[in-house]
């Protein structure tokens, strides 16, 4: 059953239209994550999921129901903000309880909630603690021990961890699993951040010049992306079209022109004669080496084939210079036809 | 700030200061030490042995003292928390576009920029039985005569006084109320709305304990001013009672040279009142300080 439902949402500021006809579902129990650069426009999704925007067009259903009329105060929906934005004059205790105060909910049970929120968000005896006595990755935990314990329908959230430095942010993405896994909790989270998508999510929607590109499990958007420029947002500028040069090189030339990809890591690449000859034939191409950068883990190449195309290769400790002579070969298998 | 740079800004500080600061401590502080030593009815020839509080205790024990205390509270009290309310109002009303709009801070700063005597003049002239006002309905024949207009100026609830210092001290008000709202933005209160807070709710556990210290403190240096400022009560109060501040001055400028101690000891109550409340405005901003509401 769909906890969230956005039946063609359009968004507009004035006159300009942010987000067109966008339409997706959250079922119960996901961790759907919104992705998307910068400008997006994912941020205005949540605001007007949560209520706190109003849609031009289109139908927000919460748990089935129809909540467009609705206040944000009366949707079942708790929007975690990309700053903590805790309450600077309650103590941390307070901070978490404030919804639940809100709801008029019984002395001895909000302190019971709190109380078994704080175990799991890994706050406990921090209760009394001001907030300015707190570090950032702390309170960004208060922020999310504070939408959660009013568990609701869907818990929607805004870059949570982008303020987070690298091993903080880390923790608290291994947190939000966890914390998921033992609540239930139907998360939306927005992202720019394409790792952490990939990371955290059952499924990923990519949002793109204000509309749904792609949705699916992080893997299909990966290594399966439905045009070039879901392609070039997961990383893989290797672009082709079947009438490039190269590829009319191998074998299976076809009559019909198609686009298709491969990603950067699965291109294997090799520096003498010795080592090409230990692979396949099939697919094999000749090169340059044009570019190297060295990016830690892997190094982004640039080879020119067939003295035209550019073929982005990544590798791990690789031995190439600028000029040096290399083969490629595409893999078969790891080649992506777009539809 | 390192310690080093903080005690190089301070003696910077000090240093930038220090003329005005000696003028200030010289002129303010030299005439309430005299004032203090005639309300003590100090003598340089007799030294300590000649003080006395007998001209507070005459004050203290004057059948006009409660009088006039209750009336300079009952302005001071009363257009403070009218003002108050109504910038309350006001600051969250335009706080999403006073931001940005330079038109609506100027039209808020036109009330700071008037001096208090010019706006109790104007309402002398427009207001008072022979005013313009009461001219032009009696010209119209809205009333039977100029003396029929209401009573609005030296009337017994003192309405031309509150309407005066309100006028004059919402502006001073709301400009604190929004530089705190201005700091904090909206979100704080989309925070509420999405933890399941009404309107009523978010205001009365977020936008509330956000800018009461500073609505507090506002308003005890609005008070402060009120209970101390001579001009307007002068001209437009009542004969009797008078307001302290009246008071203090009638007794002052008696031709009776006898009454002019206690015109210096009423000064140096409301003085003591004053120190008090701005004392306590300093204290509330500095715990809003500490609660990290305003920067």
């Amino acid at each position: 059953m769909s906890q969230l439902e956005l039946q063609n949402i359009t968004i507009q500021y004035g006159e300009t239209t942010i987000i067109s006809a966008l339409s997706l579902s959250v079922e119960n129990g996901e961790i759907v994550s919104l992705l998307g650069p910068s400008g997006a426009g994912k941020t205005t999704i949540l605001k007007t999921i949560a209520g706190l925007l109003q849609p031009a067009d289109g139908q927000i259903l919460i748990n089935n129901i129809s909540v467009n009329h609705l206040p944000a105060e009366k949707r079942d929906a708790v929007l975690i903000f990309q700053k903590p934005l805790l309450f600077p004059f309650l103590n941390v205790a307070q901070n978490i309880g404030f919804g639940l105060k809100m709801q008029k909910m019984k002395q001895r049970e909000t302190e019971r909630k709190i109380n078994r929120i704080l175990e799991i968000t890994e706050l406990k005896g921090l209760n009394n603690r001001k907030i300015h006595q707190l570090s950032g990755g702390q309170q960004q935990r208060v922020a999310l021990a504070r939408g959660l314990v009013l568990e609701p329908a869907i818990l929607l959230l805004d870059e949570p961890l982008s303020n987070l430095d690298a091993e903080l942010r880390q923790q608290m993405r291994e947190l939000i699993q966890t914390v998921q896994q033992q609540t239930g909790t139907t998360m939306l989270f927005v992202t720019h951040d394409q790792a952490e998508a990939l990371a955290i999510s059952d499924r990923v929607c990519l949002l793109l010049d204000g509309s749904l590109r792609q949705t699916g499990r992080p893997e299909e958007l990966f290594y399966s992306p439905a045009d070039p420029e879901v392609a070039r947002f997961f990383g893989c500028d290797n672009i082709f079209t079947t009438a490039d040069s190269f590829r009319q090189q191998s074998d299976d030339v076809q009559n019909e022109q198609k686009m298709f990809t491969i990603r950067p890591e699965d291109i294997e690449i090799y520096s003498s004669d010795q080592q090409r000859e230990t692979a396949s034939h099939q697919h094999l191409f000749e090169g340059t080496v044009t570019g190297v950068v060295f990016e830690g883990r892997l190094t982004k190449l640039t080879v020119k084939v067939m003295a035209k195309e550019h073929v982005t290769v990544l590798c791990s400790r690789p031995a190439f210079h600028i000029g040096q002579t290399v083969w490629l070969r595409m893999p078969e298998d790891r080649i992506h036809f777009f539809p | 700030m390192s310690g080093p740079g903080r005690k190089a800004s301070l003696h910077q500080l000090a240093y930038l200061l220090g003329p005005a600061l000696t003028i200030i401590l010289l002129l303010f502080g030299g005439g309430l030490l005299l004032g203090l030593f005639q309300a003590l009815d100090f003598s340089s020839a007799t030294g300590m042995k000649s003080i006395t509080f007998d001209h507070f205790r005459t004050v203290f024990t004057d059948p006009d003292f409660a009088g006039s205390i209750a009336l300079t509270l009952y302005i001071s009290l009363t257009s403070t928390l009218l003002a108050a309310l109504i910038s309350v109002v006001l600051a969250l009303t335009i706080a999403h576009w006073a931001a940005n709009n330079r038109i609506l801070n100027f039209i808020l700063q036109i009330p700071l920029t008037v001096p208090h005597l010019v706006i109790a003049i104007s309402f002398l002239l427009l207001l008072s039985p022979g005013g313009i006002f009461s001219r032009f309905f009696s010209f119209f024949g809205m009333i039977t005569s100029p003396s029929t207009f209401p009573l609005l100026v030296n009337d017994d609830y003192g309405i031309s006084i509150l309407v005066v210092y309100v006028w004059k001290e919402i502006p001073f008000i709301t400009f604190m109320l929004l530089s705190v709202l201005k700091n904090l933005g909206p979100e704080l209160s989309e925070v509420g709305a999405t933890l399941n807070g009404s309107r009523l709710q978010r205001f009365r556990y977020i936008t509330l304990p956000i800018i009461g210290p500073s609505l507090g403190a506002a308003c005890l240096i609005v008070f402060a001013f009120t209970f101390g400022a001579f001009e307007v009560p002068y001209l437009l109060g009542k004969t009797y009672p008078v307001s302290l501040p009246v008071w203090a001055y009638k007794n002052y400028s008696d031709i009776d040279l006898l009454a002019r101690p206690e015109g210096i000891a009423i000064g140096l109550i409301i003085a003591a009142i004053i120190t008090v409340s701005i004392t306590l405005s300093q204290v509330l901003i500095q715990f809003a300080r500490k609660r990290g509401v305003i920067l």
